[in-house]
């Protein structure tokens, strides 16, 4: 079974909607958050084995925001075991990513499952604080130890 | 059989010299072709998940964090698995991959894909942090320096005790 179809069958079996892209290397989804859903996209690369879950923020950092954005996520990085925010400089698209190498392994679906569960609670709990230093709410770190405390 | 003992053993067959500590963090030297360096390997038998971390020695001045934020988020966006990270307190810079192992056999496959994939990262991506570091290099010629790091794990590195 390549890596594709074991990404697939987990969607099946979890019962979440997708959308599978052509050429079996990708899919997209979504996930509804406490307060707003986010598009997701999960993908696959058969020759390097690795298998990558990212969840869409949203909305885009403007430019003004975005080195203080880039605090938030450095400080969020830095705290969490999985996982990573990721900031793209053209776009200003921010992205939670779990992957995973899987050569030489017997994967199975508990192994997406887990890259998938993990990410969206993570960029659940931590969009509410990019959402307050984009409005300028809050400081980055002020966001950090408020999404912290939360948990 | 438990995360850490999953983890010893993969150490053990593949020729790794580390050491324990109180806290359950398995602490090991890398000497890779760019760089020599400390990799920790954490597993959480709690939450049923491994880490594992290579580390820049020192830590970066605070002249040069913006600089190293900016190239750590640019190379983490073309990075499969793992990223990149910096303590903004601290000036410390690392290269972690994590997994959850939660209904996950913790197979050797798996352990050791975690942890060539952070070494290999870190010592692959040395001459890029370096050129910022020591010698001026800009955010796009250190970039340039690193080229992929999909492919890492095919590379050759060294452990000592």
């Amino acid at each position: 079974m390549s890596l594709f179809d074991t990404m697939e069958r987990f969607f099946d079996e979890d019962a979440w909607p997708y959308q599978a892209l052509p050429k079996q290397w990708a899919l997209t989804t979504s996930y509804q958050g406490k307060s707003t859903s986010f598009a997701a996209l999960a993908r696959v690369d058969e020759d390097l084995q690795t298998v990558t879950f990212a969840t869409l923020y949203g909305r885009l950092v403007h430019p003004e925001a975005r080195v203080r954005v880039l605090e938030f996520i450095t400080r969020a990085n830095f705290g969490l075991p999985l996982g990573c925010f990721t900031l793209e400089s053209d776009s200003g698209e921010v992205q939670f990513r779990t992957s995973a190498d899987v050569d030489g392994v017997n994967i199975n679906t508990a192994l997406i499952r887990n890259l998938v569960y993990t990410n969206c609670l993570a960029m659940d709990a931590y969009a509410p604080g990019i959402a307050m230093v984009l409005s300028g709410e809050a400081t980055p770190e002020q966001a950090i130890a408020a999404v912290e405390d939360a948990q | 059989m438990s995360l850490t003992d999953a983890c010893l053993a993969f150490f053990k067959a593949d020729g790794w010299d580390v050491a324990t500590h109180e806290d359950g963090m398995l602490l090991t030297r890398v000497r890779g072709e760019h760089l020599a360096f400390h990799a920790v390997v954490i597993p959480d038998d709690e939450r049923e998940r491994i880490t594992a971390y290579a580390l820049v020695p020192g830590s970066v001045a605070p002249a040069h964090r913006l600089k190293v934020l900016d190239f750590a988020t640019r190379a983490n966006s073309g990075v499969a698995v793992g990223n990149f990270e910096l303590d903004v307190r601290t000036g410390e810079l690392r290269f972690k991959v994590g997994l959850d192992l939660h209904d996950v056999a913790p197979d050797e496959a798996l352990i050791r894909n975690l942890v060539y994939r952070a070494v290999f990262a870190l010592d692959g991506t040395w001459p890029g942090i370096e050129a910022m570091l020591k010698h001026g290099a800009t955010v796009d010629e250190a970039l340039a320096l690193v080229g992929t790091l999909q492919g890492a794990r095919d590379g050759q590195t060294i452990t000592e005790a």
